[in-house]
């Protein structure tokens, strides 16, 4: 049997499993998901995809994970009683934060601050001060640090983050102060910041090194039984997680920066939808994951997603890269309700998975956007291929209730429920897209995830793109991008340095360090020549953002700076609109160099046109409303998997596969391309 | 059905769908244009503090986002009457040319038309505190200014732009007048362009669904709110009327001016149809930067936002004003005339929030936020090591007051979003040394709810400069509200605990530093709320186990006793003594006041330096 490659993604309802061999052909598998232990659903999972695909375990070769155990401990707070070390005189630290009250005018009166990740009682302070310039101050004291060892050694905690001021610029005294430790507490999980994010800002960093520790002891378990149980079913490929930034790693890198497996499934779906644009030459491509309570949307350039590193985890900063996704809380059972003055809202509450939807007879009573679906016929009566029927007449009652409040027959306001749900998400997209000073209209949407396909359209409209890409199997969008990773490592360096005055071979010390540290990680993981490309943050003077522009490799000369700061001018001008070339003095404030290890990439065969025609592929026909403009039209319904490359099919139309409903409006046409994606172009 | 508009591809909506889309559309627009702002500007007070507010106003001048009640674009609608065009961006900062939207010389205030054909559909405005527009002092917000032309350059309405034109000579003009002319134009650039989001936003929306159903909208708009007060407020507070009393300080500021303490007075009169807030009562305008140079339908907006309380999802716009109104006395500090100075205007302004608040308890028996005193400031000037001159400026936060459900935080600014410095970032760009970043012990109100905690800075000073600072309730506390006690006010302290050490004034224009001096900042804790004997002593354990409640604390304010240890970790309650404890203080204690205004407060009444016109009990029970 030939080498195959499995990808797994534990979703919070599936977990769903997608393969490939060294003869280019797929399997797809999915499983329950089982919260109380994820490991379940993994092996269940693989020894379905197993059985349906003929291969054994000793032939699987790459196992590539993206995993929610790290988000939703987060989310959850489910973390043992944590330490912290810091420099004397900032105990407190973590309770000021940034003196952030978030919200509107007059949230000061109504937000109550939440607890801290480490309680103030489990902070300790150690002397020792290093300089912004890298000056040691004063000298660290080791006998404070071995007294907070012992404190905590004591006290029966067993997690702890250290941060010292400044250690992003010069680490030894964390380096010190963590041997010191380990000598009094060596069974401790200890984390050091300038080890998981060497950058300046205190507070943010310290955040992030406080997650890490809280993140340890539990994914440290979770990946040892995961390991072992895969050992035991006698899998022996090397374990591989998706990060947030969207590069694989070894689980034993991961054990360290666990932090950084937080959005792992959604990080490898915007991946996959990376990957897939790559293949058909979309260069300019926002994706769209749409399921039962979120969306997430994303910009993908080039093939590549953007990534920020100003993301948050749940409530808390976190710093490492990680791809700009904005997700906010519109999905299929987002309720719609009137508010003060009768303003009406989609959404964020969810009716979640119980009771659910109106439909789902379950007990829910508020009108959803699947209950608006049903209403105007866009999805049949039946879910999971008609093991749960749904009940149209409750949804439309509901919907009715709310409706006629403002006047609106049950159609029409089931279709109003549905323009303002894009109507928010057409939101998120702007000001993910604007905060970067793109214009969506010159995007191609890529619509995946459960409900992605059903609602691009309106979303396309109302954002003025005009292309919609929805891939083969929308539902296994994470599971695609798994199979479409390399491993990838970072490293960041903050120099804080202005463009006048740096020094080239400062800079290009640097880069070789950082370069240097990224290629042992990435041939520790088995790969033998890894790529490396160089980056850095650049500000004008004075300004506290900055933007991230290519360094050219080689030999660092002022020429190739040169370069980086002209990119820079080029970057605020497409970011906003105007730049101070020759006007302004520029800063250098973190470089940062990215490695990357290739690994085998599933192929998706090009498809050959298959005899039959299109009306092969017809369902039957359904009257769908489609509002003000479209009125009532018949809508035919047609098997997705009976579409062929090269078949077109105009709208309305209604296309239905196994995990997901794409809709074609009035006015749009459909094309099967190649690779068997619809490419949706709306008039 | 909508009505069409003029293109020929309109899309039709449902009415009331429509309108949800519209306004989610222009709230979105304000936020876009709020995020270009904070992500280009490069003043500190706009981007970490994010004094600035971006806004969508109709036709005829009315706003229709949310928050946007301060500027207006009417200053330019008038002076510019035929004469305003596509692409032409005015700016003004001149308070008495403002029509109160304005109101004071740092707030840059960009204004532009949206066009659909040949007709003005919108105007997009944002505005900006910048970081030094001239002045006698860095900074430009000299406490002891008591003429508006001392306090910066004064720009009228005036073309920026004509039709995309720069006008260069005036931007140069304006530049040249700055300390900081990069950072001046950087935050105007970053306004123009933030303006041009929302153009391009309010444009699309026009194409898309038509401007004659916008103008609807934003006119439903505009009812909606009106509507919502008078239908779902109106009914939750009580029919009467309630009159609060507060100060702002000015001692031995300015020579000129005589008076330390300034009169905020407002009663609010509820009736059926409406609300009134009458300022009969406040102090005349003085010979200071204390003025606030807004108007009547500034203050309406501005307090209209206390109503969100009851009802958090309304969109508060100009549709306010047909329900709340202010009367407004001429030539009190709510009212000055030209040229008085208002640079601190900030100073009334946070107070009026605490008159509302005052309000508000007495109308509610006392169910409110106790106040706050949630932006002091310092400024460090001077020439840096590599011979730069830098201006240092940084809002510090305090603890906020307690609720009726909840303690009050610590450290935060009452500008939502708003950011503290962080130390590295202090320690990088400018000449200073961070030596403590803590909280202060005891600096909350006690209350069954706790005040939260102010800071405990200790700032080392690294060069020979010169010191602003910008403070008030240094005497006068955050109140506590129905029992609760007053959190601590300001102190400002050089070289604290050395046989220098000095109390610096908490507001002075120029205080001499030398290489070397440390700096303690200790900001003001917020009001408590409820009786303390009432607070949960494992609260006050896990309070004093963390340090932020000395035992001297627990055990006189709060009645709480605990076991004796030598490791506070472990720390257990003493019930038995802390059941004897608050009988003992119950017994003693005179009765529990709707406001506590803390000590220094009755000590100045008695000594005749400041007086209440009005009862500050309770006027009517809980509604």
């Amino acid at each position: 049997m030939a080498d195959v490659w499995v990808g797994v993604d534990t979703g919070g309802t599936f977990t769903d499993l997608l393969a490939f061999n060294a003869d280019g052909q797929l399997f797809a598998a999915k499983t329950p998901s089982t919260p109380e232990d994820d490991t379940r659903a993994f092996l269940t999972g693989l020894a379905a995809l197993q059985a349906s695909a003929d291969f054994e375990p000793a032939d699987v070769v790459g196992l590539h994970y993206g995993t929610t155990v790290a988000l939703n401990a987060v989310l959850q707070k489910r973390w043992p009683s944590l330490g912290l070390i810091v420099t004397d005189g900032y105990r407190e630290m973590i309770e000021i934060a940034r003196q952030t009250v978030p919200g509107d005018w007059g949230a000061i009166y109504t937000w109550v601050k939440p607890p801290r990740v480490v309680p103030l009682e489990n902070v300790r302070q150690v002397r020792g001060r290093i300089t912004h310039t890298g000056e040691v101050l004063e000298e660290l004291s080791t006998d404070d640090v071995r007294a907070a060892a012992e404190f905590f050694k004591e006290k029966g905690i067993n997690a702890v983050a250290l941060c010292f001021m400044h250690s992003y610029l010069d680490p030894s005294h964390e380096q010190r102060a963590r041997d010191a430790f380990r000598e009094i507490h060596p069974d401790c999980f200890l984390t050091i910041s300038s080890d998981v994010l060497p950058e300046f800002r205190e507070y943010e960093r310290a955040m992030t090194t406080c997650l890490n520790a809280a993140l340890m002891p539990l994914v440290t378990d979770y990946l040892d039984s995961l390991d072992g149980r895969l050992k035991e079913a006698g899998y022996s490929a090397p374990l591989l997680l998706m990060r947030s930034s969207g590069g694989l790693s070894q689980s034993d890198r991961v054990v360290e920066q666990p932090a950084t497996i937080a959005y792992s499934g959604p990080s490898a779906g915007v991946l996959g939808m990376a990957w897939l644009a790559d293949q058909i030459g979309e260069d300019k491509v926002l994706t769209y994951d749409m399921g039962g309570t979120s969306t997430d949307v994303a910009l993908v350039e080039d093939g590549r997603p953007l990534l920020t590193t100003e993301g948050l985890l749940d409530i808390y900063p976190m710093g490492m890269p990680s791809i700009d996704i904005v997700s906010i809380g519109a999905g299929g059972g987002s309720i719609a309700s009137l508010g003060t003055g009768d303003r009406l809202r989609v959404g964020p509450e969810s009716a979640g998975a119980d009771p659910g939807p109106v439909c789902y007879g379950k007990g829910g009573t508020e009108p959803t956007v699947t209950d608006a679906n049903l209403v105007l016929g866009r999805i049949p009566d039946y879910l999971l291929g008609g093991d749960m029927p749904l009940n149209a007449e409750a949804a439309r009652d509901a919907v009715g209730t709310v409706g006629g409040k403002l006047g609106l027959a049950p159609e029409e306001f089931a279709y109003g429920i549905l323009q303002l749900a894009a109507a928010r998400m057409s939101a998120a997209v702007r000001q993910v897209s604007i905060a970067r000073g793109r214009d969506p209209r010159e995007y191609a949407l890529f619509a995946y995830g459960g409900a992605g396909p059903l609602h691009a359209a309106e979303l396309a409209a109302q954002l003025g793109i005009r292309r919609i890409v929805v891939p083969p199997r929308p539902g296994l969008g994470s599971c695609l991008g798994l199979l479409a990773a390399d491993i990838q490592a970072s490293a960041v360096q903050t120099v804080n340095s202005r463009a006048e005055n740096i020094s080239p071979e400062r800079i290009g010390t640097t880069f070789a360090e950082l370069e240097a540290r990224v290629v042992a990680d990435i041939r520790g993981q088995g790969i033998a020549t890894p790529a490396t490309e160089r980056f850095a943050d650049l500000c004008y003077v004075g300004m506290a953002t900055e933007l991230t522009v290519p360094v050219p490799d080689g030999p660092v000369a002022s020429s190739g700076l040169d370069a980086a700061v002209d990119a820079f001018h080029a970057e605020h001008l497409r970011t906003y609109g105007y730049h101070y070339a020759g006007e302004q003095a520029v800063e250098f404030v973190n470089l940062r160099v990215r490695g990357t290890g290739p690994l085998p990439r599933i192929e998706l065969a090009e498809t050959t046109p298959r005899e039959g025609s299109v009306a092969d592929a017809v369902l039957g026909a359904r009257d769908v409303y489609y509002g003000p403009n479209h009125g009532q039209q018949e809508t035919r319904l047609y098997d997705r998997d009976r579409l062929a490359v090269g078949h077109e099919v105009a709208g309305p139309a209604i296309i239905v596969e196994y995990d997901s409903t794409v809709l074609v409006p009035p006015g749009a046409n459909t094309r099967v391309d190649t690779l068997g994606n619809l490419i949706i172009h709306l008039s | 059905m909508s009505p069409t508009g003029n293109g020929s591809e309109v899309t039709t909506e449902f009415e009331p769908i429509l309108f949800e889309i519209i306004e989610g559309a222009i709230e979105s627009a304000r936020r876009e244009m709020e995020i270009q702002v904070e992500r280009t500007a490069r003043s500190t007070i706009v981007r970490e503090q994010h004094d600035h507010r971006s806004g969508i106003f109709d036709s005829h001048g009315n706003s229709v986002t949310a928050l946007s009640f301060a500027s207006v674009p009417t200053p330019v609608m008038t002076k510019f009457a035929g004469n305003i065009h596509p692409d032409d961006v005015f700016l003004y900062n001149d308070p008495y040319k403002s029509d109160g939207g304005i109101t004071h010389l740092g707030d840059m205030c960009i204004t532009r038309p949206v066009f659909s054909g040949e007709d003005i559909v919108a105007y997009v405005q944002v505005f900006g505190h910048v970081n030094d527009i001239g002045g006698l002092t860095p900074g430009s917000v000299p406490l002891t200014a008591f003429e508006i032309f001392q306090e910066g350059f004064v720009v009228p309405p005036v073309k920026l732009y004509d039709r995309g034109q720069l006008n260069e000579a005036l931007f140069e003009t304006i530049l040249n007048n700055s300390r900081f002319p990069d950072d001046l134009r950087a935050d105007i650039d970053a306004f123009v362009n933030a303006c041009g989001i929302g153009v391009m936003r309010v444009q699309e929306l026009c194409e898309r669904y038509g401007a004659e159903a916008l103008a609807q909208t934003f006119k439903g708009l505009l009812d909606r709110c009106t509507r919502s007060l008078r239908e779902t407020v109106l009914p939750m507070i009580p029919d009467g009327s309630y009159t609060f009393e507060d100060f702002c300080e000015y001692v031995d500021v300015q020579p000129r001016e005589p008076r330390h303490y300034v009169k905020l007075r407002a009663t609010m009169t509820k009736t059926p149809d409406g609300i009134n807030f009458d300022f009969s009562g406040t102090d005349p305008q003085i010979k200071g930067s204390l003025n606030w140079p807004a108007n009547g339908r500034y203050y309406a907006k501005s307090l209209g936002t206390l109503f969100l309380a009851f009802a958090p999802d309304m969109i508060i716009n100009d549709g306010v004003n047909e329900v709340i109104t202010c009367t407004l006395p001429e030539r009190t500090v709510l009212s000055p005339e030209w040229p008085a100075a208002c640079g601190w205007r900030t100073f009334p302004l946070l107070r009026i929030l605490d008159l509302g608040l005052g309000i508000l308890a007495k109308a509610s028996g006392g169910f409110v936020p106790a106040p706050s005193e949630s932006i002091s400031s310092y400024g460090l000037f001077g020439h840096d090591n590599d011979g730069e001159y830098f201006l240092l400026r940084e809002i510090t936060g305090a603890g906020s007051g307690a609720r009726p459900f909840a303690d009050g935080a610590d450290t935060v600014d009452v500008a939502p979003e708003s950011r503290n410095m962080p130390a590295e970032f202090a320690e990088t760009n400018f000449p200073v040394r961070i030596v403590r970043l803590g909280l202060r012990q005891d600096s909350g109100g006690a209350g069954t709810f706790r005040g939260g905690l102010g800071y405990f800075k200790d700032i080392e000073i690294l060069i020979d400069g010169e010191m602003l600072i910008h403070s008030d309730r240094a005497t006068l506390q955050p109140w506590g509200v129905k029992g609760g006690s007053a959190g601590q006010g300001s102190v400002w302290l050089l070289n604290p605990g050395t046989p220098g050490e000095t109390v610096l004034p908490g507001k002075s224009d120029s205080i001499p530093v030398s290489k070397g001096d440390i700096l303690r900042v200790l900001s003001p804790g917020g009001g408590g709320w409820g009786d303390p004997l009432d607070r949960d002593p494992a609260a006050v354990l896990l309070d004093v186990r963390r340090g932020l409640v000395s035992k001297e604390s627990a055990r006189d304010d709060y009645g709480v006793l605990f076991q004796p240890t030598d490791d506070d970790y472990e720390l257990e309650l003493d019930d038995a003594a802390t059941q004897a404890q608050r009988d003992a203080i119950r017994a003693e204690r005179p009765p529990l006041k709707l406001f506590d205004r803390g000590a220094n407060f009755y000590r100045l009444v008695e000594e005749g330096k400041i007086t209440l016109t009005s009862s500050d009990e309770a006027l009517a029970p809980a509604g």
